[in-house]
């Protein structure tokens, strides 16, 4: 074998093994994730909302792909939907009255939500189990003292509801932009939980809050929410518009008088140099 | 009214050239009626097929008109604070030099707003400014200010003409109607001691009303912009800012205005080189105030690192953007104004004049700076728009329009000095300070002598 095709082969073989680092690389898939949770609101309104990530350097939302979901009973999938995420990687779907009945035997009901996969990411996939529950906020007053009541039951278990014990329950106060936290405490024996009433808390014109109870990311639960609203807390006075006046249709007084001291202070002069003007004119005889 | 034989030779003299137009003042008028009529045309493609022949557009809403009607109101400053502070404080090389400052005034408050009008959309609603005006509007601020200012400026103009008027009233003129307008005007002045007396009692009420005027009118100017929660507008000095700007660029108009006139009209014994020195001096003050201003408005924008302000700089500073027009209107045109005016070996008639044209299209560019990049960077992001929504391009129409704003100045002018001397005759050759002032003149140009001959001699002795 001679030099010359010695190098040959040596280039041809650095340039195999380069050309076998990138079909490797280009045949590597990202590794997506995907999160799900179920919540479930006072109208019996529930969702699961799923979220994909693909992972770049970090984590990051994986817009625009599909996400599939399931109820699953035994060992049957039903396809329920089919979602495309948003821009956040999330996809909700509320559940509609067939994906509510299907419990299994033990009264929880499961949901699996898939993502296929594609040529450049892999396929994920999350399974959620949830046994239904739901939550009643009552109030109640004992001579002069006012109450929350939160009541926490498991509904999939026939007719009878089964109280949920010893479960931490958030209570919040609806505020104009978020929820206000006043209480975080488990539920007692029977199911229930009573803190006293926010009285010296502003409420609206004749003092209604919205009292929100909250039993968040539980195993079991998933997120469950109820609220009550009452006329307990210290009503607030709707406060007069405040007139600013620039934005408004009147112009504020100040800047009237204003204007109409400046303009007429100039216009005046004006007026009493025209005078003079005339008498200018009227003063031709003298000397 | 009866003048006396120095008077009557000057009037002599400026009348022969208000009935005659000279062959090159035959072809200027030819230009410049040239480029008004183009701007006729202009409008009227603008008006036919709306302002998409501009480049604004629902982003960009101010171009150039804008920078136009605030360039020509701030050259309206000549008349308002030149000629009213010089005459209020009786400076004696006022004389010459004042009617021009005033004619200025009035002819660049009547061009100015009329580039509003332009600029808006819908001129069939114009009247509702009048019936539905809200006086929480700067806007109407300014439309009532620049009205009650333009009002005072010709009766300001209109007062310090009531002599001359008079003088020309008995010359003999061909042309009828020129005669019973200058008798109609000159309100029967004869000269007498009462009339004097109301005269000049009218006069320093008009200049002590004029100047305040004037500073609120480019104050609420710059309201309209300091108002308004934009980067690069929303500042407490702008409106000191605005002021001192214009009164530069005022300066600025007035010293060519006076170069031209003085070299169409053979002026130069009456427009002297003092009054060029003197104007000269003014200009370079307020270059520096300008100078300082501009410093103070971008170091605290610059400073305060606010995002949108940084965004507006960033565009002034690009070489790629404004840059080279930032480079002229804020460093070229006030340091070399500056720079030749400080050195007395600088200080001619042409090298004043020559600054005094740069200093003026700096301050033509400064105000084009002031709208654009800001116009140009909008508080929300835009995202999939077209170039031209974001960038502002001067379209022809608009070119034509500007140029036909300055030739219809220029044609203004040039009817004015042909209807009224452009140096105030009677107070020139009657003006006892005027006298004291051309004895200074006098008594330099001896000094200067007599210190040459004494150098002169000295070099003979030490021979």
């Amino acid at each position: 074998m001679n030099s010359g095709f010695k190098h040959i082969l040596l280039i041809l073989s650095i340039a195999l093994i380069s050309a076998h680092g990138i079909i490797a690389q280009e045949t590597e898939l990202a590794n997506t994730k995907l999160q799900a949770a179920y919540y479930k609101d006072q109208n019996n309104l529930e969702r699961i909302t799923a979220k994909l990530l693909i992972k770049s350097e970090r984590y990051e939302p994986f817009a625009n792909a599909e996400v599939h979901f399931y109820s699953v009973k035994d060992t049957t999938k039903t396809l329920l939907k089919t979602i495309v995420t948003d821009e956040k990687g999330e996809a909700t779907y509320i559940l509609e009255p067939d994906a509510k009945a299907s419990s299994d035997s033990t009264g929880q009901v499961v949901f699996a939500v898939e993502y296929d996969g594609n040529p450049t990411s892999e396929s994920a996939s999350k399974e959620i189990m949830v046994t239904p529950a739901a939550l009643k906020v009552t109030f109640f007053q004992e001579d002069t003292t006012k109450f929350i009541s939160i009541e926490a039951f498991e509904t999939g278990g026939g007719d009878t509801p089964i109280p949920i014990t010893e479960t931490e329950i958030g209570v919040f106060v609806k505020r104009t932009f978020s929820y206000l936290n006043i209480a975080k405490e488990a539920t007692n024996t029977e199911g229930k939980l009573i803190v006293p009433f926010p009285v010296d808390m502003p409420g609206d014109s004749i003092g209604v809050l919205t009292i929100v109870a909250k039993i968040e990311d539980h195993d079991l639960y998933g997120n469950v929410e109820a609220w009550g609203t009452i006329n307990w807390a210290r009503p607030v006075p709707i406060a007069d518009e405040a007139r600013r006046g620039l934005g408004d249709t009147d112009a504020p007084l100040w800047m009237v008088y204003t204007l109409i001291v400046l303009l007429s202070a100039v216009w005046f002069h004006y007026a009493y140099v025209i005078f003079l003007i005339i008498k200018i004119k009227l003063a031709k005889h003298h000397i | 009214m009866k003048l006396d034989p120095k008077s009557a030779r000057s009037l002599e003299f400026f009348t022969a050239q208000m009935v005659r137009i000279s062959r090159p003042g035959m072809i200027g008028l030819a230009v410049m009626l040239l480029v008004v009529f183009g701007g006729i045309y202009a409008l009227a493609v603008q008006v036919i097929d709306g302002h998409i022949v501009t480049g604004m557009r629902d982003n960009v809403v101010w171009g150039i008109y804008i920078a136009n009607f605030i360039f020509f109101i701030g050259i309206s400053y000549a008349g308002a604070l030149i000629s009213g502070i010089l005459h209020l404080l009786r400076v004696p090389w006022r004389a010459p030099i004042i009617r021009i400052a005033e004619m200025i005034t009035v002819i660049s408050t009547m061009i100015g707003p009329s580039y509003i009008l332009l600029c808006m959309g819908r001129l069939d609603r114009l009247h509702h400014l009048a019936l539905y005006g809200r006086i929480q509007s700067p806007i109407l601020w300014d439309v009532l200010a620049i009205s009650t200012y333009l009002t005072g400026s010709i009766i300001f103009l209109y007062l310090a003409s009531i002599r001359d008027l008079a003088a020309l009233r008995t010359y003999p003129f061909k042309s009828k109607w020129r005669i019973w307008l200058y008798k109609f005007l000159s309100v029967d002045f004869n000269g007498n001691a009462a009339q004097n007396q109301y005269l000049d009692r009218a006069l320093t009420i008009m200049s002590a009303i004029i100047i305040p005027l004037a500073i609120l009118v480019h104050s609420v100017l710059a309201w309209i912009f300091g108002m308004t929660l934009r980067p690069g507008w929303h500042s407490t000095i702008f409106a000191p800012y605005f002021v001192i700007a214009a009164v530069f660029s005022g300066t600025g108009v007035l010293i060519i205005a006076m170069w031209v006139f003085r070299k169409v009209y053979h002026l130069e014994s009456y427009i002297t080189k003092i009054h060029f020195n003197y104007l000269g001096i003014i200009l370079m003050i307020l270059g520096a105030l300008y100078a300082y201003f501009t410093f103070s408005e971008y170091l605290t924008s610059w400073y305060g690192s606010e995002t949108w302000e940084m965004e507006v700089l960033y565009k002034l500073f690009d070489t790629n953007e404004y840059w080279w027009w930032f480079f002229f209107a804020a460093i070229l045109g006030v340091v070399l104004p500056i720079a030749v005016i400080l050195f007395p070996r600088f200080r001619t008639i042409n090298s004043i004049t020559a600054v005094s044209v740069i200093a003026v299209l700096a301050l033509w560019v400064k105000r084009y700076l002031i709208i654009i990049p800001t116009l140009e960077t909008p508080l929300l992001p835009l995202q999939d728009m077209r170039p031209e929504y974001i960038h502002y391009k001067v379209t022809p129409v608009e070119w034509m329009l500007t140029f036909a704003g300055i030739a219809m100045f220029c044609l203004l002018f040039f009817l004015f000095s042909k209807f009224l001397p452009i140096v105030n005759v009677v107070k020139v050759t009657e003006d006892r300070s005027y006298g004291a002032l051309r004895q200074i003149v006098a008594d330099r140009i001896i000094k200067r002598e007599v210190k040459a001959f004494k150098l002169k001699e000295r070099q003979k002795f030490a021979h």
